[in-house]
């Protein structure tokens, strides 16, 4: 019978759909730029890309606060649209906190649940206050909280209704790494829930401890997606601080496997090839006398910086 | 929606004080009319009217509504109805409201009723305390009036009004004023729609009495042919009331004039922010 389920079942929707989206400002610059993303359920998907790639935009269009000028944006199928339907199901924290000042946390939540439950969906205060670790705060004016006090009000509120999709804009900016780690603990909790998960950022390493996913977005268009492991490992590679640079790269180019080793600070070096092995790598350094400092295998924040390093973008657009 | 609105525009301490200086002004006004007090007879209004303050509480309320009807009333609409929208952009929590699955319309006029609900309550607040205040004071008295630009040395032009029917004619100009500030309230409401500043929406409210002020035939007769259409010019024409002749022909074409402004400021305020990309 579970087989005969499995074959009626309708196929799964992607939780994030954009078609050919397109957005042009008012003041001629096109911010996204026939963009096109799919986002399938239960992924972690990091935005990222410089300022003024379109990340911001691109958020915004998926919670219906901005129209695109062609394309479409879809959550789970159904096209997005100021008041769709659909944003029911998506919890937000966008461009940072905003409450009503001169009331408690609990006051601001309250009224959100109540919004939630004007437009037919249920709520879960007391989760959202445990899950964010608001304690006795959530009764203080909202006036008088912290930085990061207000980043867990506003992911308080983005949690509310139990959403199926979580859409965070830059949700650590600003923050220390305790709090950091704190918002990072609960988009894990809501992964592991099952809740889809797209947000912005500019921290590299964020996208890597977090994400299962990312698309790098430059210019308002797509430059780069797929999982955060195929993104990493396209590009095979180590850097290494070493304490004769040129030596060093006249002993690694002469490797098996190495396919390039380039300068890549006053001490630093980085190392590209197929199925390079660190440890061939750092034995022959030290049989030719070159000490190594110290040693990393490439991060995504190396993929990203590569990626644009190959072909810079055409400089900022001066919007997000 | 108009009850969560109601609950964070109420609780505003900006409302509070609002309302508060509302109601002072009639209990401060109360007290220098006890304080000043011979039984002098004193201008009153635009036409003018002349009557004996001290000789009845309910010259309190007309003392009131006509000198705060172009200045102060004005003001407090345009913050209320600037505030509406362009506060809760300046918190930052529009975006999250607009968010959601309700229509941006719903939204709006929700805050729309809101602010309304206030203007009102401000102008009832306003009419009420004086109205107790003078009756504290001096008593509920029929009242004597004498239309001074009637009145020629050789004759003086008198009518004495019972105290139900001051009532009646209080109640009137209650709503003849609260309509009268639907042209600055939609102005102002309209305004509060495109900015997150919403000091630049109250400014704009303030700005229509202004304006209106500039193109007054009582005070530059050149400019006669503007004057029917500016929205505050004949908000005074209530206190024809009060006048023996009781000419009251030109308010309906003022409250025409003000359904006119408001239709078109607030059917802006819809199409601008059904539309409009929030960004901010």
């Amino acid at each position: 019978m579970a087989h005969e389920d499995a074959a009626e079942a309708p196929p799964e929707r992607p939780a994030v759909q954009l078609e050919q989206l397109t957005k042009r400002l008012r003041n001629g610059i096109t911010a996204v730029d026939h963009l096109d993303l799919v986002v399938a359920p239960g992924q972690v998907l990091g935005m990222v890309g410089p300022n003024g790639s379109g990340k911001t935009i691109t958020l915004r269009i998926l919670l219906g606060l901005v129209r695109p000028t062609s394309g479409r944006a879809l959550i789970f199928g159904q096209e997005v649209h100021p008041g769709a339907r659909v944003l029911g199901r998506v919890g937000a924290l966008v461009d940072g906190p905003g409450f009503v000042p001169h009331l408690s946390g609990r006051r601001n939540l309250d009224l959100a649940c109540r919004q939630i439950q004007l437009t037919g969906g249920s709520t879960d205060l007391g989760g959202a206050v445990e899950m964010t670790g608001l304690g006795e705060a959530v009764d203080r004016p909202f006036s008088g909280y912290s930085h990061g006090m207000r980043y867990r009000l506003a992911m308080a509120r983005a949690l509310l209704g139990g959403p199926d999709l979580l859409i965070l804009d830059e949700p650590t900016t600003g923050m220390d790494p305790e709090q950091i780690h704190e918002v990072h603990t609960v988009m894990a909790a809501c992964a592991e829930a099952g809740t889809t998960i797209v947000f912005s950022t500019h921290r590299m390493s964020e996208v890597e401890l977090v994400c299962s996913h990312a698309a790098v977005l430059r210019a308002g268009r797509l430059a780069a997606t797929g999982s955060v492991a195929e993104l990493v490992g396209e590009r095979p590679r180590v850097r290494l601080e070493l304490d004769d640079r040129e030596g060093g790269i006249a002993v690694l180019r002469g490797l098996p496997g190495v396919s390039r080793a380039i300068a890549s600070g006053p001490r630093s070096v980085t190392v590209e090839g197929d199925g390079l092995r660190p440890f061939v790598l750092l034995e022959a350094l030290h049989a030719a006398g070159c000490g190594v400092s110290s040693f990393r295998s490439n991060t995504f924040e190396d993929s990203y910086l590569e990626l644009f390093a190959a072909d810079p973008p055409p400089g900022h657009l001066g919007t997000r | 929606m108009i009850h969560i609105e109601w609950y964070k525009q109420f609780h505003r301490p900006k409302t509070y004080l609002t309302l508060g200086i509302v109601a002072a002004f009639s209990v401060v006004l109360t007290i220098a009319l006890l304080a000043t007090g011979s039984g002098r007879t004193e201008f009153v209004g635009d036409l003018p009217l002349l009557m004996v303050p001290r000789s009845s509480g309910l010259t309190v309320p007309i003392i009131a509504l006509s000198s705060t009807m172009k200045f102060l009333l004005p003001l407090v609409i345009s913050l209320f109805a600037g505030e509406s929208v362009a506060g809760e952009a300046s918190w930052g929590s529009l975006r999250y409201l607009l968010a959601q699955p309700m229509s941006r319309s719903r939204i709006l006029w929700s805050k729309a009723a809101v602010a309304a609900a206030l203007s009102g309550i401000a102008l009832l607040l306003l009419a009420l305390v004086a109205l107790v205040a003078g009756g504290l004071a001096f008593g509920w008295h029929p009242l004597r009036v004498t239309d001074g630009s009637a009145s020629t040395a050789l004759h003086a032009d008198v009518s004495v009004t019972g105290v139900g029917n001051l009532l009646g004619h209080l109640g009137i100009a209650v709503l003849y004023i609260g309509a009268g500030m639907a042209s600055i309230f939609a102005v102002a409401f309209f305004l509060s729609t495109t900015t997150r500043r919403p000091l630049v929406a109250v400014a704009g409210g303030v700005a229509v009495t202004i304006i209106s002020r500039v193109f007054n035939a009582d005070y530059l007769p050149g400019v006669m042919v503007v004057h029917r259409y500016m929205p505050n010019n004949d908000i005074d024409l209530w206190q024809h009331q009060f006048t023996t002749t009781a000419d009251l022909s030109g308010m309906p074409h003022f409250l025409l004039l003000q359904a006119a402004y408001f239709v078109v400021f607030m059917g802006l305020a819809q199409w601008w922010f059904t539309r409009k990309d929030v960004l901010d």
